[in-house]
């Protein structure tokens, strides 16, 4: 739609009650839910037994091998889990921008159904397809009387794959809007002065889609380091993720609620680093807007 | 009805630039004035000051004697229609013109019948029931005009209303415009960029350029006698030849000598041509002689780009004519140049 | 005008996709399957020469057990979309309107939570709100996950359609503030207030990170009822848990896909 060269509606003063008003609402559940919380977790977490301050809390978190364990762990899954994701879904994504096709709603709607899926569930689907009597060993026993990947739920790759599986909705719809971005007709151009399909698409496309990449990769990986509902689940002895001790330290007895806080604060740190020191690395993308799965 | 309107010292700001500055001027009541001049001249700024849409950094409006700066765009009662028309989508033809009367609510028999003494003026009664997005842009523009006029208002605004339609709409359209707007006998603000509307139809231009009004007027004066070389070259084709005047009647030009029929201040000066004053005879025939540089058919006439020593312009010929570029032409001034005071 | 791919290997991508919308879809269609099979069952029994005797049993133990938390979840999310309309319509009418100095921070802010662990912000909310664990802190957890959704598609709709314009023209006409909101920004938000109340119910419907710890005895949100039984019942009760879930979700899912935009090819 052609706007018009008249300048957006700004008028200043007693011509309209002020209504800014309107976004006090917000506001205050903003202050009152995220930076007063924010404030109270970083004074707890740094609490000690006398009421003084102490950083042992966070201390603890490389002394202890088993949290130093968790934290690593959960740092290495979710990079896994973000290149992964990002890579793999960068296929559908492109399918559903560049073709039309009939059942594509259908298609859509399928790569959307694990978006709301909490952790928990995801757990039990992959123990019910990778479980010692999982779907897929019965299955393949019933073929060829070997049981394959019995138990696989319960190591790391059924952790993976858990995880894959809860981000592929996410990774999906935000590299579909980043690709809607892209002006494919540069690629058209670099064909019609003799690029090959392999070289527009690195040369042209990819670039462009660099930021969005990223920024995907940094939004799968925030939300793979929060979710705890499928190791909680698959019950894996040998391996934990930090939220996995958060909850356990809270639900202890006595509840650890320094030691909790401490680990939540390490795990917002991380999150935010990552989030906004991709955001500063490709400063001007555009793509806060496509990192936001707003659309589902 | 002829309400008045007067802009005084308006200055807007926008985003480091200023859009408007200090502009004043007396809109003739009853009349259609067109303010014209090329984008980023601060016309839309204008209407939007004028409308009540913007606040000014300074300065003031006033119509019917009554400061109305700080009056909010409800309450100026100004019908404006917008480049883009702004038409709600999610509302059928009749209930887009009737919005300005449902928000004054009038009664429902009232409404409809003024509603449809305006549909019927603009000749869209048959789309009435009609949704917005199935209209052509012709028939969007004739709802946005009837809509800006259902409810009777002071005053008129157009915002480019012609701009985005593609030539034969546009010509259509103008001429519907040009035989409904003076019947309104609505004081009316024509905003454009294309100067042949302008001229044809209002009663007064406003020339306006980087933010300041450069000249006001009867377009046939402003036409004939330009303010600067900047108004002079966007009304029309101009040819601006620098010269210098001695003796107060003799004009010297790098290509010639002309004999003015009137006393001239002894100055450097810009020597204003028209294409259509500039006729083209035999080689040796003329004041001067020229090389044809370039040749341009338009359809109702011929022009010529011309070359002589020093200056080169452009003249008119009449449509028959076939000119070979590269050959020798002799060039006759019809009439007596108009000077521009040149500072450099 | 053929539609190029620019894709390096168009086998590639669709074998891919398929691949991934399989890998997506089979273990719910078992899980639906499951609700009704005996446990022993699961895998390929037919060759046994067993009937399978679907049954309903798992279905009725749940709504017996669980059914209270059903219906929980159900008005966590109600609240919480009530809540997210009236908070977030208004802001993002004057974000996308009327920004001003702080706005930009309001909209990063309201963003936030979606890059944080979901665990993290049940800490810090009961470090801030001990005696509040209930209700409230489960629709507070709940509100700061949906909040940037509902948000966000108030303010992508107002940006798109100009409602800026449309309102410029309105005020021209001598509407007021109230009845230009009633009657020309609100019906152009109609469809995105849909879909965003979908969006919240969606992610409130699934939400468990946040939720369970914010909660205090029972009856938890639904999802918590999903860690139970998978933790200790049996396997058909599992699924059948799982796909009463899926029963509330699928639909809203359905749902928002209808209401967006068509097709979005880029050619």
């Amino acid at each position: 739609m052609t706007s018009s060269a008249l300048p957006a509606v700004r008028v200043r003063g007693a011509s309209l009650p002020s209504s800014r008003w309107l976004c006090s609402p917000l506001s205050v559940i903003l202050l009152a839910l995220l930076v007063w919380p924010g404030m109270r977790l970083i004074a707890e977490s740094m609490a000690s037994d006398d009421g003084g301050w102490t950083l042992a809390h966070y201390q603890d978190l490389w002394r202890l091998s088993r949290l130093r364990f968790a934290l690593i762990a959960s740092i290495l899954l979710s990079i896994a889990v973000a290149i992964l994701s990002t890579g793999l879904c960068l296929a559908p994504a492109w399918l559903l921008v560049r073709r039309s096709f009939r059942g594509k709603r259908v298609l859509r709607a399928i790569y959307t159904l694990p978006l709301s899926f909490a952790g928990v569930i995801v757990g039990f689907l992959v123990a019910l397809m990778l479980g010692r009597v999982g779907f897929v060993p019965i299955l393949s026993e019933r073929l060829t009387g070997i049981p394959w990947l019995s138990g696989a739920a319960y190591g790391f790759a059924g952790v993976l794959i858990g995880y894959l599986y809860f981000e592929i909705p996410r990774a999906t719809l935000t590299l579909e809007a980043a690709l809607e971005r892209v002006d494919f007709r540069l690629a058209d151009v670099a064909r019609s002065l003799g690029a090959s399909r392999l070289q527009a698409f690195f040369w042209v496309v990819l670039p462009s889609l660099a930021p969005a990449l990223l920024s995907t990769a940094a939004v799968t990986f925030s939300v793979s380091l929060g979710s705890f509902g499928v190791v909680l689940i698959l019950d894996a002895r040998s391996f934990s993720v930090l939220p996995l001790e958060i909850f356990m330290a809270y639900l202890a007895f006595p509840s650890d609620r320094p030691a909790a806080a401490a680990m939540s604060v390490t795990l917002l740190a991380i999150a935010l680093l990552i989030n906004y020191g991709c955001r500063l690395a490709f400063e001007g993308g555009g793509n806060r807007g496509a990192a936001v799965m707003a659309r589902a | 009805m002829s309400t008045s309107l007067e802009i005084r010292g308006l200055s807007k700001r926008y985003g480091g630039v200023m859009a408007l500055q200090d502009c004043s001027h007396v809109f003739t009541p009853g009349q259609i004035t067109s303010i014209v001049g090329p984008s980023g001249s601060g016309k839309s700024t204008t209407l939007a000051l004028i409308a009540g849409l913007l606040r000014p950094d300074a300065g003031t409006i006033w119509c019917e004697g009554r400061d109305i700066t700080s009056l909010s765009p409800e309450r100026r009662a100004f019908g404006v229609v917008f480049q883009s028309y702004a038409l709600f989508p999610h509302m059928s033809v009749r209930q887009n013109v009737e919005f300005g009367l449902r928000v004054r609510t009038l009664p429902r028999a009232e409404r409809e019948r003024r509603a449809a003494r305006v549909l019927e003026r603009v000749q869209i009664q048959h789309l009435q029931s009609r949704r917005v997005d199935e209209l052509s842009g012709g028939e969007q523009q004739r709802v946005a005009l009837a809509r800006a006029l259902a409810f009777d208002p002071r005053v008129l605004m157009l915002d480019e209303p012609l701009s985005a339609l593609d030539a034969r709409l546009r010509d259509t359209l103008r001429n519907e415009l040009f035989r409904l707007l003076p019947e309104l006998g609505i004081t009316t603000l024509y905003i454009t960029h294309d100067q042949v509307e302008a001229m044809s139809l209002a009663r007064e231009i406003v020339v306006m350029n980087g933010g300041r009004i450069e000249q006001t007027g009867r377009p046939r004066d402003v036409y004939a006698r330009p303010a600067n070389e900047f108004v002079a070259s966007f009304l029309g084709a101009a040819n601006l030849i620098e010269g210098r005047v001695s003796d107060r009647r003799k004009l010297e030009l790098p290509c010639c000598s002309v004999e003015l029929t009137y006393d001239a201040p002894n100055e450097p000066c810009w020597a204003v041509l028209r294409p259509e004053d500039v006729t083209v005879v035999p080689a040796g025939r003329g004041l001067f002689d020229a090389t044809v540089t370039s040749f341009a058919f338009l359809g109702d006439r011929v022009r010529l780009g011309l070359a002589a020593t020093g200056c080169s312009l452009v003249a008119d010929a009449s449509k028959d004519r076939t000119v070979a570029v590269g050959s020798a032409l002799g060039v006759k001034l019809q009439s007596d140049p108009y000077l521009l005071p040149r500072s450099r | 005008m053929q539609q190029s791919w620019h894709a390096p290997d168009r086998l590639l991508v669709g074998s891919v996709s398929i691949g991934l919308a399989g890998l997506v879809l089979l273990p719910i269609v078992l899980v639906v399957l499951g609700a009704f099979v005996p446990t022993d069952r699961l895998g390929l029994g037919l060759e046994a020469g067993e009937p399978l005797v679907a049954n309903a049993e798992a279905l009725r133990y749940l709504w017996r057990n669980y059914g209270e938390w059903l219906l929980f979840s159900g008005r966590v999310a109600l609240i919480t979309i009530g809540i997210a309309l009236v908070t977030a319509v208004p802001a993002g009418y004057v974000l996308v309107q009327r920004p001003f100095f702080g706005s930009r921070l309001l909209e990063e802010l309201v963003l936030l939570p979606l890059s944080l662990p979901g665990i993290a912000v049940s800490i810090a909310l009961l470090a801030a709100y001990p005696s509040e664990r209930g209700l409230t802190l489960v629709v507070a957890g709940h509100l700061l996950y949906t909040l940037p959704f509902m948000l966000r598609v108030v303010t992508a709709s107002l940006r798109t359609r100009d409602v800026a314009e449309l309102e410029a023209a309105a005020r021209t006409l001598g509407a007021s503030f109230g009845q230009r909101m009633l009657w020309i920004v609100l019906p152009q938000l109609r469809q995105a207030l849909v879909v965003g109340a979908l969006l919240v119910f969606a992610v409130s419907w699934g939400e468990f990170n946040v939720s369970y710890l914010l909660n205090s005895g029972h009856p938890q949100t639904f999802p918590a009822a999903l860690y139970n039984t998978y933790a200790n019942e049996s396997l058909q009760r599992s699924c059948a848990a799982t796909a009463l879930f899926l029963l509330g979700l699928v639909p809203a899912l359905l749902a928002i896909q209808w209401f967006e935009s068509p097709d979005r090819t880029v050619r």
